[in-house]
């Protein structure tokens, strides 16, 4: 078996360990089968916790755990009978061929953002880091604990959070193919599945546009937009993750699962599959590398705020204060686990020095500098929201989306997260950034396009709007 | 303002932001369409070509010297260097001899221009003889011709 069949084989079986409590989270819709992947990815992390704090195989326990989560979504639909998958009613035929076109073409731009893989391009850190520790997560125990504690080994971030190595090791032992480029390969597909979640996302925006238009034709100019900016959005998000999207990296894929999140979680109408996807998401940032888990701890502080600003008054509104408070706690303690083990096994920490606070006014200067010719979409992002929020707030509110200023919260607490490392850190601050640019603004750079395409799509509806006012029709029958 | 010019200006302003905005994001995925295809130029292809033959080699040397359950340590003068190298292509699947027990051997990287070398790298591995002295092999089994490191991937 080729390395590259080995590991669609092994992304295919993580969307297997996935796939039922993702169902149950989120419902039966083609989100979920984006998401399954990553959720299994997810399972893999926390097995990989479990396989280095306490023993046993890490394939072993990602099925034991996959299991228990398959049991447990099983459990709550027979508990729970109202929320079993159910087909999703057809309301707009030709909404819903808009979005299909959309989809579409978004997945020809998936299959064109992983053309990078004919190259057979590893990255330094792919090798020296990711697939090495995928190697390690297969050895028995008393050797894995050896190999992630030995000092002359000389890795300091052998300690980083499990998700991409723990993937490729579940990919490798389950075909039996123990190849560097199995690693590749898998970040890369878990990378795509997260931006076909992204324009999964625009798509959403454009429908909810629509649906806040009526029945004139006009009503399709949001879908429209929507999809044609999808499969855009899947290329700008290959352009500003490349090469680092088919090169083995983990850098794109926490950078993806925390756009998606802010996109599902803050920016699109809330609604409960929409918020539990974003978690699934922010925990797949969380286990991947150490400022995709201080990014995720931002943002899920911020999903939760906007949530409670939808409790509702009178009795329901302890039980959903008690469900948040057991998502956010649910979600710091799955990202918490790979730290435990790798403390409880006395394991090389992740930690650096700090710099001297009076150097830290240059290095944020040095963070400015560097940063700002990968961040000029902010610009453009900044003056969409400025002319949106004199002129649209009735646009967006119609539409449902959330208030913009939450989507700026999540990218500036991200940007914020990636610019503290570099400003407190130790290292000499513009080498730091001259090697690491392109990787620490691929989350912020993804947030403000998203942030420009929901724009794009509220103006849609607002130009949708006065078109429908001017020619109504009567409203389309339901199918 | 009255009510029809808001709304007139309500719609000049959505139409603004969605054609700018989708004229922006098209752009940019049409620009990204080539940092894509950039993956695939020629100087891009024999980089990655030449850094996949040279660690696929220095696991090959390694491999005709110590089996995935032979314990080893590396040796405690081999420089950073050559422990990254190591760890890049040998540290996956390598047995490390645990703390306070004696390793079959201790793996190295020397430079050599003999016929043995990745680019002039070849693995070696020193084991203590019957007599206590120390005996040092080098890895075989694989060749590139050329010397010094492979180009540097991106970083």
């Amino acid at each position: 078996m080729s390395a590259s069949a080995a590991a669609v084989g092994g992304v295919l079986l993580l969307g297997a360990l996935g796939a039922l409590p993702v169902v149950a989270l989120v419902g039966l819709r083609w989100l979920s089968l984006l998401l399954a992947p990553i959720a299994g990815a997810v399972v893999t992390g926390l097995a990989a916790a479990l396989a280095l704090g306490i023993g046993g195989p890490l394939v072993a326990w990602s099925w034991l755990l996959a299991g228990l989560l398959a049991l447990g979504s099983i459990a709550w639909w027979a508990q729970s009978p109202a929320r079993r998958p159910r087909r999703p009613v057809l309301v707009d035929r030709p909404r819903a061929m808009v979005v299909a076109v959309g989809g579409l073409a978004s997945l020809v731009a998936a299959g064109v953002s992983l053309r990078g893989l004919a190259t057979p391009t590893v990255g330094f850190d792919a090798r020296a880091l990711w697939a090495l520790r995928a190697g390690w997560l297969l050895h028995d125990h008393q050797q894995m604990v050896l190999d992630f504690s030995v000092r002359e080994l000389k890795i300091g971030q052998s300690g980083y959070p499990p998700l991409a190595s723990a993937a490729a090791a579940f990919a490798g032992a389950m075909s039996g193919v123990h190849a560097i480029r199995v690693e590749v390969v898998v970040v890369a597909l878990l990378d795509v599945l997260g931006l076909l979640v992204l324009a999964a996302g625009i798509l959403a925006a454009g429908r909810a546009g629509t649906g806040a238009l009526g029945a004139s034709p006009a009503r399709l100019l949001p879908v429209a937009v929507a999809s044609l900016l999808a499969p855009a959005v899947v290329l700008v998000g290959a352009g500003i993750t490349e090469p680092f999207l088919t090169n083995g990296y983990a850098d794109p894929l926490w950078s993806i699962c925390a756009a998606g999140a802010l996109l599902l979680g803050l920016v699109l109408p809330s609604s409960a599959a929409g918020q539990a996807a974003a978690v699934v998401l922010l925990v797949g940032a969380g286990m991947t590398k150490q400022e995709g888990m201080l990014a995720a701890l931002c943002l899920l502080g911020l999903l939760l705020g906007r949530q409670l600003g939808h409790l509702p008054a009178g009795p329901g509104r302890s039980r959903r204060l008690g469900l948040l408070a057991a998502t956010g706690l649910l979600a710091v303690g799955a990202m918490a686990a790979w730290p435990a083990a790798i403390a409880a096994t006395g394991s090389r920490q992740v930690g650096a020095p700090l710099s001297p606070q009076h150097a830290w006014g240059h290095r944020a200067h040095a963070v400015a500098t560097g940063f700002a010719p990968s961040l000029h979409v902010l610009v453009l992002a900044l003056v969409a929201s400025l002319v949106g929020g004199l002129a649209l707030r009735g646009a967006r509110a119609r539409v449902g989306l959330g208030n913009d200023l939450w989507g700026w919260a999540g990218l500036l607490a991200g940007l914020l997260v990636v610019s503290a490392v570099l400003i407190t850190g130790s290292a000499a601050v513009v080498p730091w950034i001259a090697g690491s640019v392109h990787r620490v603004t691929q989350f912020p750079a993804l947030a403000g396009w998203l942030l420009v395409a929901t724009w794009a799509i509220v103006g849609a509806t607002a130009v949708g709007r006065t078109t429908s006012a001017a020619s109504p029709v009567p409203a389309p029958s339901a199918a | 303002m009255s009510g029809g010019l808001r709304t007139t200006a309500r719609t000049v302003a959505g139409g603004l932001v969605a054609v700018v905005g989708s004229v922006a994001l098209v752009g940019q995925a049409a620009r990204a369409t080539g940092v894509i295809a950039h993956q695939r130029s020629a100087p891009v292809v024999a980089d990655a070509r030449l850094d996949d033959a040279y660690y696929a080699c220095i696991a090959t040397q390694a491999h005709s010297l110590i089996s995935p359950s032979t314990p080893v340590r590396y040796r405690p003068d081999v420089g950073i260097v050559a422990v990254v190298v190591l760890n890049k292509a040998v540290a996956p699947w390598m047995r490390l001899s645990p703390a306070g027990t004696e390793p079959a051997g201790w793996l190295g990287l020397r430079r050599t221009s003999g016929p043995h070398g990745c680019l002039g790298d070849q693995v070696t591995l020193s084991t203590r003889g019957a007599d206590g002295r120390w005996v040092v092999r080098g890895g075989h089994g694989a060749h590139i011709p050329g010397q010094g490191p492979p180009p540097a991937p991106p970083l």
